[in-house]
């Protein structure tokens, strides 16, 4: 069941009502239940494998929080080891395990031409048919957070429809946010009540949401799979034009998915972790990390980079852990070595951050320069350059294909062909709908702004229409009901899942 | 990214229209808003100012444009004339039909003297709402045919001794619309289509015509509501209009309706979300089917009055592709009464996709040789297309298949009309 599907808007409605109409005992184990119906609607045999994976790391929370308190910390951390192994093996297991094939029957191929064995590159990688289930990326990083946390000190979950609900939480089951369950926790012990104003801003999260998912994410798609579809004879035009989409369509589809998981939490009184926070506004790569995917990066933090030894060590040591935890988090992705390139890109794009910020410093003319304007726009469109160049290795096919790609950008020979990705751009809604969620997103900062410093000129206008805003019902319910009539009219003609399901 | 701990700034993307931030705990009270009457007002105030925006959105975008069609009772459903339409399901393009109701530059029913009119019939391929209408097969071929007979006015003629017979202007209609069966391009050529008293008819015969021609009579309740034909015992062609009159509540003009159709984008995207969902959604479609027959159970429309079910023709399952082929037969019939002749051109099959449609080809070949019309199957001159265009979008043609259905049709509307000219230039002589 997809979020912009018709079946999720009978599904959430019909979840929402039982939930506030049950007694609040029966709460958990009712969302339990629904959690499990929108997981295995899609495959109902997956449902088996996310409560076997529930109930294991119900276990080794429980073993390793048992012999710690047993002062038996070797066998704690070796229930650890094993624990993280294992969610591993399975993650590993449904998404790699094809990539893995592929990569060794390569390099035995590539070795038999080279010891001219004639039997070794007749050797063909069997196709294993495996299909990845969705989430399992997500689901798996939770668990190991839960595991690595408890063994850390923190409390486990005891009761297991806790821990189940943990996991298996329809709003951010698929793409997440990833989870920490401390946070969790906290807000199933308290059993949260009804709140209008939570029920009002999960309303707008989800309309947003959608906006940005079906009316512009799934647009850009389409200009993204076109020219994607068509890389060898891209115009320079349409290059630039399909970068740019992928670059917007994955942060509309993504942030898009996380604002209606987000809007659902809320709906039914919980909250789950942001994921992103203006990314396009970083000004380098290092705060694009700060803005981008923001559960994912502290977990890449928490779980890799600062148990690879951090910044402890030296500058090297901290160079080669972020270059580490970034390939790797590009692996995360997708199976592809072309996405543990693509994390690649990333981690020398932070070293290069790190030693520029650091040279800046050192610089007498560059420390006057910072403050201004200049400087930070010129961050600005360098970070959205570099991540969005860095993007075509993340949505090409192959390292040569991106390759073939970044030939086409630069070939200003075809300048004076605009090519069908610029047809196509003309005549879809973006000219129109682009603007406008610019526009809306615009005065919605700045007015956030404005109602925060009262001794700005415009800060009392804008405090009443915020006061008149939220006083009249009527206005809110005539802004819902045009804006979902938006997202309907300008919803393209087929269901587009979201990206990050496939990861 | 892992360096620091990440910081919240104010302005969290992710929190909606209001001042509170969503990171924020929220008081556990319900605001206080303004009173029911209030409300009451309010919404009075912004439900015409949101419609107004809306309706402004959506012009500007091209957004709830797609629904061009109204119910009809005698075919089913006919263009609304003059609608203004955007389509971006497959293709792009954005016009208005004519006045009539046709995809086509405005035309007078009366034919102009010294004018040889080509009517093209057919479902969504021929109507080609996919491109613009410049890119349209019938529009390029008009053009072309035009130009040529301008430029070599009938070889024969100017070569003979009449020099000052001037070539003929071609006309090609298009009067294709989407969706539409055999059974229903017959009715809306006799209804229609012979006003126009063209020389040339020229149907596009697509894969699944057949289909929708004839109706099982066990199905009447699942059918489209649209005119169905079916062979009685004597092997005549018969009208069955079970399902139309079944609908007839739905085909029914309502003048609101009809209205917001026409002019409402806000409709056309409520229209154009239905449509789209009943494609795509097994659910939604399910929920729909149950809330129809609820409904229609407690209004008690939309089904036959006693009268009716007595003229109810009985028939059993019919072979639909012979309902085609005596529908084929009607055509031509119709054809040469209104003093036309009938060309019937095929959908270009280009692979075993649909092994019924590939069967079919060689029969309406053979139907043509045996009554007399002229069969042309595309499939052969898209084969051998070397140009750059792409021939095809997902179904219908795209830019380098109008190119080539048109060369087809200037071709052969060229032959037809040196054909006359040399069948009417002794005849000229003589009357010298």
């Amino acid at each position: 069941m997809l979020f912009n599907s018709f079946s999720y808007l009978i599904f959430l409605p019909a979840v929402f009502i039982l939930y506030w109409l049950s007694p609040a005992k029966y709460r958990k184990i009712l969302l339990l239940a629904a959690s499990y119906f929108f997981y295995m609607s899609w495959k109902a045999e997956y449902g088996l494998l996310m409560f076997m994976l529930t109930l294991i790391n119900y276990g080794f929370g429980w073993l390793i929080d048992k012999y710690k308190s047993e002062d038996k910390a070797g066998i704690a951390k070796n229930i650890l080891v094993f624990g993280i192994i294992s969610n591993l093996v399975c993650l590993c297991f449904y998404k790699y395990a094809n990539l893995l094939l592929e990569t060794v029957f390569s390099a035995l191929h590539i070795s038999g031409k080279f010891l001219h064995v004639s039997a070794m590159e007749s050797w063909s990688s069997p196709a294993l048919n495996i299909i990845l289930p969705l989430g399992i990326s997500f689901f798996t990083f939770e668990f190991i957070h839960y595991i690595v946390d408890v063994h850390r000190g923190s409390k486990p979950i005891k009761n297991f429809i806790d821990f189940a609900l943990f996991a298996s939480f329809f709003p951010s089951q698929i793409s997440g946010p990833i989870k920490r369950f401390q946070d969790f926790y906290k807000q199933m012990l308290e059993a949260p009540a009804f709140q209008h104003s939570q029920f009002r801003e999960g309303i707008f999260l989800i309309l947003q949401g959608l906006f940005k998912k079906v009316v512009l994410g799934d647009h850009l798609g389409m200009l993204c799979n076109l020219g994607y579809s068509q890389v060898g004879s891209l115009s320079v035009s349409d290059a630039w034009i399909s970068m740019s989409a992928f670059y917007f369509q994955v942060f509309f589809d993504f942030s898009g998915y996380t604002d209606i998981g987000r809007g659902s939490a809320m709906l039914l009184g919980y909250k789950v972790p942001e994921n992103f926070n203006l990314p396009y506004l970083s000004v380098s790569p290092t705060e694009f990390w700060r803005r981008w995917h923001i559960s994912l990066s502290t977990w890449l933090r928490d779980y890799l980079f600062i148990p690879l030894g951090g910044s402890r060590g030296g500058e090297w040591l901290l160079c080669r852990n972020l270059f580490i935890t970034m390939a790797l988090g590009g692996l995360w992705h997708g199976a592809g070595w072309h996405f543990m390139v693509w994390g690649g890109i990333h981690g020398i794009g932070l070293i290069v951050a790190r030693k520029w910020a650091a040279f800046c410093q050192s610089n007498a003319t560059l420390t006057l320069w910072r403050p201004s304007a200049t400087w930070h726009w010129s961050g600005i469109v360098y970070t959205i350059l570099f991540v969005s160049l860095s993007h075509v290795v993340f949505r090409s096919t192959s390292v040569a294909e991106a390759g073939v790609f970044y030939q086409r950008l630069f070939n200003f020979s075809t300048l004076s062909q605009p090519g069908a990705v610029t047809a196509a751009y003309l005549t879809s809604t973006l000219f129109v709908t682009l603007p406008l969620y610019s526009l809306y997103s615009f005065i919605r900062h700045k007015s956030i702004k404005l109602s925060k410093n009262p001794s700005a000129a415009l800060s009392k206008p804008v405090v009443a229409i915020q006061n008149y805003w939220n006083k009249s019902i009527a206005l809110r319910l005539v802004t819902c009901v045009a804006t979902a009539w938006i997202i309907a009219g300008c919803a393209p003609s087929q269901l587009i899942p979201f990206f990050y399901f496939q990861f | 990214m892992p360096e620091a701990p990440i910081t919240k700034t104010e302005d969290v993307d992710n929190s909606n229209g209001s001042n509170t931030a969503a990171n924020k705990p929220v008081p556990n009270k319900i605001e206080r808003g303004h009173s029911a009457p209030i409300t009451a007002l309010e919404l009075l105030l912004f439900a015409p100012i949101a419609v107004l925006i809306l309706e402004g959105f959506f012009t500007i975008a091209g957004v709830g444009e797609q629904n061009f069609m109204k119910p009809d009772l005698e075919l089913g459903s006919i263009h609304i004339p003059g609608k203004l339409v955007t389509w971006r399901l497959e293709g792009y393009s954005r016009e208005s039909f004519s006045k009539a109701g046709w995809r086509d530059v405005e035309r007078t029913v009366e034919k102009p003297a010294n004018t040889y009119r080509v009517a093209l019939i057919g479902d969504s391929a021929t109507e080609s709402l996919q491109v613009p209408l410049e890119q349209v097969w019938a529009t390029i071929a008009e053009k072309q045919i035009n130009q040529d007979l301008a430029a070599a006015p009938n070889a024969a003629v100017t070569k003979s001794a009449q020099p000052n017979i001037k070539p003929p202007h071609v006309e090609v209609i298009n009067f294709g619309v989407s969706g539409y069966s055999t059974s229903q391009e017959l009715l809306l050529l006799q209804k229609e289509v012979v006003k126009y008293k063209p020389d040339l008819i020229v149907v596009l015969y697509s894969r699944g015509d057949s289909d929708e021609s004839s109706v099982d009579p066990a199905k009447y309740a699942t059918a489209e509501p649209r005119p169905y034909f079916y062979l009685d015992q004597n092997n005549q062609l018969q009208l069955d209009r079970t399902v139309l009159l079944a609908n007839k509540a739905k085909l029914q003009s309502n003048p609101i309706l009809e209205f917001l159709r026409a002019h409402s984008r806000i409709y056309g995207v409520f229209d154009q979300t239905n449509f789209q969902l009943n494609l795509t959604d097994k659910f939604y479609v399910k929920l729909r089917r149950i809330y129809t027959q609820i409904t229609e159970k407690l209004s008690g429309t939309n089904t036959l009055s006693a009268a009716e079910k007595a003229e109810q023709p009985q028939y059993p399952k019919q072979d639909s592709f012979k309902v085609t082929q005596a529908l084929m037969t009607q055509i031509q019939n119709t054809a040469k009464a209104n003093g036309a002749r009938f060309l019937l051109l095929t959908f270009p099959d280009m692979g075993n996709i649909d092994p019924v449609f590939t069967a079919q080809l060689p029969a309406l070949a053979k139907q043509g040789q045996t009554e007399g019309f002229d069969v042309l199957e595309l499939s052969q001159p898209f084969r051998d297309y070397k140009g750059n265009e792409q021939l095809f979008y997902q179904v219908h043609f795209a830019s380098g298949g109008h190119k080539v259905a048109a060369q087809v049709l200037s071709q052969y509307v060229e032959k037809l009309i040196s054909e006359q000219q040399h069948s009417t230039e002794p005849k000229a002589e003589q009357s010298k």
